[in-house]
């Protein structure tokens, strides 16, 4: 029933965002803006809390994207923010990457990097990913400090690790079966 | 036994009445016996006073010279025994009748009360036999019954001693069995507690050098770093085609 309803937003949300202009920034903001979500345990709960009208959740959302992304961008954040799904919005815009990858033939990657990558770095990976699994990836990069370094991709259940964040935990796991 | 009695009733009374009959008839016999001698009646005898009683003598012969002589003759000839013979034939009769209604009427009744007598005494004999036998049936069972319950008793408290050995060992291996646990379970909790206070102690001073490790990775990482690993991350994954899972980059 959950996903039923994700897919629904996610469908109507990528319906919205084709219509408009620069349809690819609004993903990108879109997905960009989930992540921040996802990771801030406070922005989630404030704009997911039901004491709070709507509209001052709404006039959170534009205090914090307005001038900093598309209005298209803004007034769908805003939108799922008013109907109450801020808590499934990362779930929602994974959702709607998906859709339009796969009606584009292509799988999205979520790479997790402590630094931007440039687009040239963004397209050698994106071919080392179709090459190592087999598909068509498109890659999507999440900028995470706790990575360290290096990268993290996941393209659906396959995860390649190799940040220095894992290898920390590898070594964190060496010392905890060595006891 | 009957003919014994008749001979001895009849013998006392023989011998009765020959004690009693000198002492009555010996007067008159000599009364006779001198009347005779004198040849007078026997109305016309008178009696004299003679040594040891009295003698009948003829009233007219009483003076006359021989009389003592003819008293003593006579005293000297009569049967200091034999009763008269009237007397002897009255006493024989009566006798007889006596004997005859005692025969008839008394001798039955003694006969039945010695034999009522006998049967009471055979029967009491028999009773106190048959209570004795009783009695000594009674003192068997009671022995009996007495060694049955000395042997139930002596059964009982053996019973007894051995359920109580058992119990008494049974409880003794279960404390030894319960210490021998709680023995166990505290070495195992020692053991428990010690590695988990080593595993504790490396954990910590695994956190501690991986959280100094981390801080010098971060303070080393510049960008410059950072690209580096980025680009060797994807030549790596490049030059591995069709790799599945964690890669080690």
């Amino acid at each position: 029933m959950a996903d039923d309803r994700i897919e629904a937003y996610a469908s109507a949300l990528l319906a919205i965002a084709r219509s408009e202009e620069h349809s690819h920034e609004v993903e990108d903001e879109l997905f960009e803006f989930a992540r921040a979500v996802e990771e801030n345990d406070e922005l989630r709960s404030t704009l997911s809390d039901k004491h709070l009208p709507a509209a001052r959740r709404q006039q959170i959302v534009e205090e914090l994207l307005g001038g900093k992304a598309l209005d298209a961008t803004v007034g769908l954040v805003s939108m799922i923010v008013a109907a109450g799904r801020a808590r499934d919005l990362p779930a929602i815009v994974d959702a709607l990457v998906s859709l339009r990858a796969e009606g584009e033939g292509k799988q999205v990657a979520e790479v997790r990097s402590a630094i931007e990558l440039d687009d040239e770095q963004q397209e050698r990976l994106a071919r080392a990913l179709s090459e190592a699994t087999g598909k068509d990836v498109e890659v999507k990069v999440v900028v995470d400090p706790s990575v360290l370094g290096g990268l993290i991709a996941q393209v659906g259940d396959t995860v390649i690790d190799g940040s220095v964040r894992h290898r920390l935990d590898q070594l964190r796991e060496k010392f905890a079966s060595r006891n | 036994m009957r003919h014994k009695l008749a001979a001895a009733a009849a013998g006392g009374l023989v011998l009765a009445v020959l004690w009693a009959a000198p002492a009555l008839a010996n007067v008159e016999e000599i009364g006779v016996c001198v009347a005779e001698e004198l040849e007078v009646p026997e109305e016309d005898v008178t009696v004299l006073e003679e040594e040891g009683g009295e003698v009948e003598v003829p009233a007219q012969a009483a003076d006359a010279e021989h009389l003592g002589e003819i008293v003593e003759t006579c005293h000297v000839t009569a049967n200091p025994i034999l009763p008269a013979k009237g007397e002897l034939i009255w006493g024989i009769l009566s006798f007889a009748v006596l004997f005859f209604l005692l025969r008839r009427f008394a001798f039955p009744a003694v006969k039945q009360a010695m034999k009522d007598r006998t049967e009471r005494i055979r029967s009491e004999i028999e009773a106190a036999e048959k209570a004795k036998t009783d009695a000594e049936s009674v003192k068997e069972d009671y022995e009996r019954r007495l060694a049955d319950a000395k042997n139930e008793a002596g059964r009982i408290m053996e019973e007894a001693r051995q359920d109580a050995d058992a119990y008494r060992n049974q409880q003794r291996e279960a404390v030894e069995a319960e210490i021998g646990e709680m023995r166990e379970r505290a070495r195992a909790e020692i053991e428990a507690s010690k590695n988990q206070a080593l595993a504790d102690l490396r954990g910590e001073v695994a956190d501690i050098a991986l959280a100094a490790a981390e801080q010098v990775v971060e303070q080393s990482l510049d960008r410059d770093t950072n690209v580096a690993l980025v680009e060797r991350y994807i030549d790596q994954l490049a030059g591995t085609n069709g790799a599945n899972g964690s890669n080690g980059g």
